[in-house]
């Protein structure tokens, strides 16, 4: 399992954190390692992985206070370095929960149903997400064009 | 900011978790272990680490059979490094992934991945990024359009490993195509069709077969038609068997294609020169009477491709 969905589970923790790689790191760690644990009592170990996983994530980014647009990782700039500049100033422009729809639904090529089985949302609640996203990059793309970026 | 932001995303692709990522999470489930959170080795040292321990356990393997094996056969001389560099490989590499994108979208179009026409397309590919992966120098722009095209055939093969993809699934893989050829664009240029009159399986042999003419020169020249050539013959070979598919339906041989689309006869002829330099270097030695021949037979070859594809 973890040859199969460890590096994607682990993608889709750094999109969910905008870059973080230290988070990722730890968490899809912590996941796996619970996993190893309590094997028998889960009945859907994938799903399992990622709902835990993007929930200790969003406790550490809670616990350094990183929820804001603008929050910048104090713990350095060296773990963003896996991702352009580019690509981490848009994930900023959304929260984590539209960060991870967006990842699993436009990169990933998961259906909404899925995406909502992954990240333990409804899938009413994942198409807003995704609906506000777009809106959102959209919105900085027709800034960036005007301001002729 | 990109004109679309979805192929930002294509980023992703190129991130890997750490090597150590597993290692963790079973130390962090062994018994009385606590949650910690372990240190992040680099990637580099993680790598260095990994390479130190093959290299000392060759070198512990050479020493003890030397030991064992001090009367055995001469010593070989030492290999040459190749002089086909990563420049060449990257070339191939990226022009490779341009010609193929309009036949790769005709194939997820006629939900054809996964298919024996699928794998002969892609194939060349894998063999263009691993020959350039084994000159270790690091990554390039280029690189990552084989890595995405590879990223591509792998999501391809699993949907329709799973049975086909939706119109909606269809639609996003059509538009990693279209971020691909952009991105190709940006790199290298408009990309430049074969003449119409020619079967697109064809042309893109003839492209192929143009892209690697100067490395098999290159190799030819410098009697060094061992491994590297066969990184080069090989994707030519998949290429004829791809045209075959379609233009020699009853058996796939070449002497049936050929009647239908002449054309494709070079693409054996390009395997007539740098086979005898492999067998030749395989031997042992390549005269430097047979060097001169295969280079004339190179350079000839080279014009008619040329005339072929409109650029000669």
């Amino acid at each position: 399992m973890f040859r199969s969905h460890g590096g994607q589970l682990w993608r889709a923790v750094m999109a969910m954190t905008a870059g973080r790689a230290d988070i990722a790191d730890d968490v899809v760690a912590e996941a796996f390692s619970r996993l190893l644990v309590h094997d028998k009592g889960v009945r859907d170990p994938v799903a399992w992985l990622f709902r835990t996983s993007f929930r200790l994530a969003a406790r550490e980014l809670r616990r350094e206070g990183t929820r804001s647009l603008h929050g910048a990782a104090a713990t350095g700039s060296r773990d963003h370095e896996q991702l352009s500049d580019e690509l981490t100033s848009a994930l900023r422009l959304l929260s984590p929960s539209q960060r991870a729809a967006v990842f699993l639904h436009y990169h990933a090529d998961l259906p909404v149903s899925e995406v909502a089985a992954l990240t333990g949302s409804s899938v009413a609640a994942v198409k807003v997400q995704l609906h506000r996203a777009r809106r959102a990059l959209r919105a900085t793309l027709d800034v960036g064009e005007a301001s002729g970026a | 900011m990109p004109s679309d932001w979805r192929d930002l995303l294509l980023e992703f692709d190129d991130v890997e978790p750490p090597l150590d990522l597993w290692h963790n999470a079973v130390a962090r489930a062994q018994p009385g272990s606590g949650r910690r959170r372990l240190p992040r080795l680099s990637q580099r040292v993680v790598h260095g680490l990994i390479a130190a321990a093959v290299i000392g356990a060759a070198v512990l393997g050479i020493l003890f059979a030397s030991l064992l094996h001090h009367d055995a056969a001469p010593v070989r001389p030492a290999r040459q490094p190749s002089k086909v560099g990563a420049q060449a490989w990257l070339g191939v590499l990226a022009a490779d992934v341009q010609h193929r994108i309009a036949l790769s979208r005709e194939l997820v179009r006629s939900d054809q991945c996964f298919t024996p026409q699928w794998q002969y397309l892609a194939a060349p590919i894998f063999i263009d990024m691993t020959a350039y992966s084994a000159i270790g120098a690091g990554p390039d722009p280029r690189q990552k359009l084989g890595m995405a095209y590879a990223e591509l055939n792998n999501r391809c093969s699993v949907y329709a490993r799973q049975g086909g993809f939706s119109g909606a699934e269809r639609s996003r893989i059509l538009g990693r195509l279209a971020a691909l050829d952009r991105l190709a664009t940006a790199q290298l240029g408009a990309a430049t069709a074969p003449p119409a009159s020619i079967d697109p399986r064809v042309g893109l042999m003839l492209q192929d077969i143009q892209s690697r003419i100067p490395v098999a020169q290159r190799l030819i020249a410098n009697g060094q038609c061992g491994g590297d050539v066969q990184k080069i013959a090989a994707p030519i070979q998949s290429d004829i068997n791809y045209a075959l598919l379609y233009a020699a339906p009853q058996n796939h041989t070449v002497a049936e294609g050929v009647k239908s689309q002449p054309l494709l006869k070079l693409g054996p002829d390009f395997m007539r020169i740098v086979g005898p330099c492999h067998r030749d270097v395989h031997a042992g030695f390549l005269s430097d009477q047979r060097r001169a021949e295969l280079s004339r037979q190179v350079l000839a070859l080279e014009g008619r491709v040329d005339r072929a594809l409109g650029s000669g």
